[in-house]
C-alpha cells in the first residue's frame, strides 16, 4: 500500500504528458482507464463532457425560426458563381457609368461657362479670359471691363454726383447700367436741343440753357478728375447745349 | 441549469462531434440558405454546448446570452468559412464576449462598489452523502471545477471541455499564448486531483 501511494505521488509530482491530457480534457480516458491518482478527475471531466442541460433544446422550435427569420431578411444567398458575375458586370457598368458621368460634367461646364461668358455676367478675369478665348474661334463676348455697372450703390453714386438732369440724367445712369446698350435718352436729345427754346419741360426757360452747361462743364470735370482725362463723360452734353456764356451769378443745380 | 442528462452518447449533444466534414458542409450550407432543417441540426450542435458554459460561468443569464449568442452565429453563417471546429470556435468567441458585455454592463450600471466579486457562481460539490464510487453529474462536476479552480484554470478547463477546443483555439478565445494555456491547465488537473482525494479522504 506504501508503495502504491508512493507511485501515486511521484506520478502526480510529474506532469501528465499531452497527449494524455488531451484526451482527458476532451472526456475520453475512462476513469478505470486513468493515471493512478487522476481517476476522479477523468470521470469528473466526463461527466461535464458528456452531460447537457435537459432544457437545452426546450425552445428549439422558437430559436430555429428566429433564426430562419434571420437569414430571409438578409438577401437571398446566389451561388458563388452567380454572386461572382454579378459583382463582376456591377463592376464595369460602374467603370462605364464614371468616364460617362465625367464627360457630361465636363461639356456640362464648357457650355455653361460660355453661356455665361455670352451673357457677360462672369467675373472680370473670367469674363476676359473667356472673351479673349472665345474670339480666338470668332465668337464675340463682352470682356470684363466692358461689364455694365452691377451694384446699385455704384449706380447710386453715379445718381448723386452727376450734374445732369431729367432725360440726360436718366440717359447716363441708364446707359452705364446696361453697359451702353440703353437707348433712353435719345428722345431726351431732342428735350435738350429745345432746352435752349425753353420749352423743355422741367427746366426753366431761362436759366435752362446756363444750367446745362454748367452741368456739361462740371460733369466733365468729375468725370475727368475721376478717370484721369480718359473720360469723355459730359462732353456731348457740353456739345450739345448752346454756347451760352456761363454766368457765375447762377450756381449749377444739382 | 440545474438538471442534467446523463451521460449519453445519443445526446444531441454528441451529434456534432460525429458529422463528417462532408456532412458538415451540406448542412452549413443549406443552413446558411435558411433550411430549417440544418439549422435545427446546427442548433442542437451548438447551443447546448452554449447553454452549458454560460451555465458554468453565469447561470442567472445563461440562458438570455445562449439565444444572443445562437442568433449571432446565425447572423454571422454567410461571412464565416471553415470546418466544424472553426464553427465550434467561433461559437464560443462569440459566446465569451456576449458575457465580458454583460458583466461590463453590469459594472457599469452598479452604484456602490463590490469588495470582490467571483467570477464563477458557487456551485455545490460533491458531497458527503453522495455515493462513494457513483459517477458525478455533469452539474455537480461543474460545480466541483468552478469551485476548486482559480477563474482563469476553470475556464481553460470549461472551453476545453464542453467546447471541445484544442490548445490553440481557447488560447486565441481567453486572449492569451498556447503555452499559457497548456500550463493553466496541468495546473487545473493537478488541483482537481488533489481536491478530490481530500475529499475523498473526509467521507
Amino acid at each position: 500500500m506504501n508503495d502504491r501511494n508512493d507511485l501515486v505521488d511521484e506520478m502526480r509530482s510529474g506532469w501528465l504528458d499531452t497527449d494524455t491530457l488531451d484526451r482527458m480534457l476532451a472526456g475520453g480516458i475512462h476513469p478505470d482507464d486513468a493515471a493512478p491518482g487522476y481517476s476522479e478527475v477523468a470521470g469528473i471531466l466526463m461527466a461535464v463532457a458528456e452531460g447537457s442541460p435537459r432544457r437545452a433544446l426546450a425552445d428549439e422550435d422558437a430559436h430555429v425560426a428566429l433564426a430562419v427569420e434571420l437569414v430571409q431578411q438578409r438577401s437571398p444567398v446566389l451561388p458563388s458563381s452567380d454572386r461572382r458575375s454579378r459583382r463582376r458586370s456591377r463592376k464595369s457598368i460602374s467603370r462605364g457609368s464614371r468616364t460617362k458621368i465625367g464627360g457630361l460634367v465636363v461639356i456640362g461646364a464648357l457650355v455653361g461657362s460660355t453661356g455665361l461668358a455670352a451673357a457677360g455676367v462672369l467675373p472680370d478675369a473670367a469674363q476676359d479670359a473667356f472673351s479673349h478665348v472665345l474670339d480666338k474661334v470668332g465668337i464675340t463676348v463682352p470682356a470684363g471691363s466692358d461689364h455694365p455697372a452691377s451694384s446699385g450703390e455704384e449706380l447710386s453714386g453715379i445718381a448723386t454726383t452727376t450734374d445732369a438732369t431729367g432725360v440726360e440724367k436718366g440717359a447716363e445712369i441708364s446707359s452705364v447700367a446696361s453697359g451702353g446698350k440703353s437707348r433712353a435718352g435719345q428722345q431726351g436729345s431732342a428735350g435738350i436741343n429745345h432746352a435752349g427754346l425753353g420749352t423743355s419741360p422741367g427746366r426753366p426757360p431761362n436759366g435752362g440753357t446756363g444750367d446745362a452747361h454748367g452741368a456739361g462743364d462740371r460733369g466733365t470735370s468729375t468725370a475727368d478728375e475721376a478717370s484721369s482725362g480718359r473720360d469723355g463723360a459730359g462732353t456731348d452734353s457740353a456739345t450739345v447745349a448752346p454756347p451760352v456764356p456761363t454766368q457765375a451769378s447762377n450756381p449749377p443745380v444739382h | 441549469m440545474s438538471e442534467v442528462v446523463g451521460s449519453s452518447r445519443a445526446d444531441p449533444f454528441q451529434a456534432w462531434r460525429d458529422v463528417s466534414d462532408h456532412e458538415f458542409e451540406s448542412v452549413f450550407l443549406a443552413a446558411r440558405d435558411g433550411q430549417g432543417w440544418a439549422l435545427s441540426e446546427l442548433y442542437r450542435a451548438l447551443f447546448p454546448r452554449i447553454l452549458q458554459y454560460l451555465g458554468a460561468v453565469e447561470p442567472v443569464e445563461a440562458e438570455d446570452v445562449a439565444c444572443d449568442t445562437w442568433l449571432d452565429v446565425v447572423d454571422g453563417l454567410e461571412r464565416f468559412h471553415g470546418d466544424e471546429a472553426g464553427l465550434r470556435a467561433l461559437t464560443f468567441t462569440i459566446a465569451r464576449r456576449r458575457l465580458l458585455d454583460l458583466r461590463r454592463r453590469r459594472a457599469l450600471g452598479r452604484t456602490a462598489p463590490r469588495s470582490q466579486e467571483r467570477p464563477f457562481e458557487a456551485r455545490p460539490t460533491i458531497g458527503a452523502d453522495e455515493t462513494a464510487g457513483s459517477p458525478p453529474g455533469a452539474d455537480q462536476a461543474i460545480g466541483l471545477i468552478t469551485s476548486s479552480l482559480s477563474p482563469e484554470e476553470a475556464d481553460v478547463v470549461l472551453l476545453r471541455v464542453i467546447g471541445d477546443l484544442d490548445v490553440d483555439a481557447v488560447a486565441e478565445i481567453v486572449g492569451t499564448g498556447p503555452s499559457n494555456v497548456r500550463l493553466l491547465q496541468q495546473r487545473a488537473v493537478r488541483r482537481l486531483a488533489r481536491v478530490l482525494e481530500t475529499e475523498g479522504a473526509a467521507r
